[in-house]
């Protein structure tokens, strides 16, 4: 009788999927991220993925996931801490913080582990993180987990910013705590305005630059290169797993955070280390945006804009997204999953968001297009939505 | 300004909400606000009347009418 009561808590509400007749959640790929990639047997245009650079099948980065394999196995079956730190995970280390132009980083098996381990270790009930109210969960998870003062600001805002730093002094240490690029709209937060306000009022900036690395800035080098900052003083975190290709997650910063993370961040020492293969891949982008980000970021730049014209010519109402992502503001969550439903009907795989990763009547739908795909991919897929609208 | 009065001003610089607020309105379902809309509106009250309220207080906030109740049984009598 215990048991049943506690078990019957846990009941999923599907009315939303029940009435829209289409579950987009849990998708089950019969393929790697190819053009097409395959869904029970059929094939589907994946505007879905975080594959911005294309990469994740790419020749190349999967043979280095292969000699990483074969030199090393597919795990070394222990903690960074232990001995699952190898002359791989520290050389894909120092290549990182050199590529971001940083003091030091240390790798986390997710994105989300980064987020959630930075925030327990550094802040506690004394200090305040000031974070933008469209942040992603793993930060808003991250500082609710530290038990410190959490203030929201309204979305980019940064007059709302400096009101709550203003009084921000009574606490022992002020954070300001942004994503990068915005996942869900596609807009860059004002980072540069960030770090100044930060510079005057004593605060640490965290940005979460998970879908800025390897797809903003001049060099693909995410927010830091696209807000040309020298001598960042805050915490960078971003995932390895979306334009990067592979999978983990990034904390960088100066190298005594890093070095207090090492020892004491729990998320870190208590998780199986990244796996060789993944190490070697985000190896092997690397050295590949480095030589071709210019080729690739001009290929997924045009099919966001082409993408984006052929949605807005048919009626679709988009977000103002400066980068790569492609967002249609689809209202209610019924709306919203009718709309990726007719998509995915036609072929088209994307990311339908509803409440609560959204605000509960503001369902967006993502479309990325990654370089991956071909120039004939996003005619056809312009040739979809405008047939749709008509 | 009155408790009710200056609640529904601060919901409007708090969330993006251009209709009419009733008190019987339920913060999600009709204004859309979700749980940091909440916490801002919150905040922004903490500010406006020089108090603090726990996080535990936040539970069981459905509808305005719930904000301007929880406000009206923390302040002073005088500031109603």
């Amino acid at each position: 009788m215990k048991y049943k009561d506690f078990y019957d808590r846990f009941k999923i509400d599907y009315e939303v999927v029940e009435n829209a007749g289409f579950n987009p959640y849990y998708p089950i790929l019969e393929s790697g991220l190819d053009d097409p990639v395959i869904i029970d047997g059929k094939k589907f245009i994946d505007l879905a993925s975080n594959n911005y650079l294309g990469l994740a099948n790419d020749p190349r980065v999967k043979e280095a996931g292969r000699n990483a394999i074969q030199k090393y196995g597919m795990s070394l079956c222990a903690t960074p801490v232990a001995s699952g730190y190898s002359e791989l995970y520290q050389r894909v280390r120092e290549k990182l913080t050199i590529f971001l132009g940083l003091e030091s980083s240390i790798l986390y098996p997710s994105c989300y582990q980064a987020n959630n381990g930075l925030f327990n270790v550094l802040l506690g009930k004394e200090d305040i993180a000031i974070i933008d109210r469209s942040s992603h969960s793993s930060l808003i998870e991250g500082i609710r987990g530290s038990g410190c003062k959490i203030r929201p600001f309204l979305h980019n805002d940064m007059d709302y910013l400096e009101k709550i730093l203003k009084k921000a002094g009574k606490y022992r240490q002020a954070f300001v705590i942004t994503e990068s690029v915005f996942s869900t709209e596609g807009d860059i937060a004002p980072f540069h305005e960030i770090v100044d306000l930060c510079d005057n009022y004593g605060a640490v900036p965290v940005v979460d630059d998970s879908h800025g690395i390897g797809v903003i800035g001049k060099h693909g080098k995410g927010i830091l290169d696209h807000a040309q900052i020298e001598d960042y003083n805050g915490i960078y975190t971003a995932s390895l797993g979306k334009a990067l290709a592979n999978s983990g997650g990034i904390i960088s910063g100066k190298r005594c955070i890093i070095d207090y993370l090492k020892y004491y961040s729990s998320h870190l020492v208590y998780s199986t280390s990244l796996i060789p293969a993944a190490l070697a891949g985000v190896e092997k982008v690397l050295e590949i945006i480095q030589k071709e980000f210019d080729e690739i970021s001009s290929k997924f730049w045009r099919f966001k804009n082409q993408i984006t014209n052929t949605l807005t010519n048919t009626g679709y109402e988009i977000t103002n997204s400066s980068t790569a992502i492609t967002s249609i503001r689809s209202g209610s969550p019924l709306q919203t999953l009718m709309t990726a439903k007719t998509f995915y009907r036609e072929g088209i795989l994307s990311t339908p968001f509803i409440y609560p990763s959204v605000q509960f009547n503001e369902g967006r739908i993502r479309l990325i297009a990654g370089a991956n795909l071909s120039e004939k991919t996003i005619d056809k897929v312009s040739e979809i939505f405008t047939n749709l609208a008509q | 300004m009155k408790t009710k009065e200056k609640v529904i001003t601060v919901l409007r610089e708090n969330i993006d909400w251009d209709g009419e607020i009733k008190m019987e309105h339920h913060l999600r379902n009709d204004l859309g606000i979700d749980s940091f809309g909440i916490l801002m509106t919150i905040n922004s009250l903490e500010d406006e009347y020089g108090i603090e309220i726990q996080d535990a207080d936040l539970d069981g906030l459905k509808t305005v009418s719930d904000i301007v109740l929880r406000l009206e049984e923390m302040l002073p009598v005088q500031n109603f």
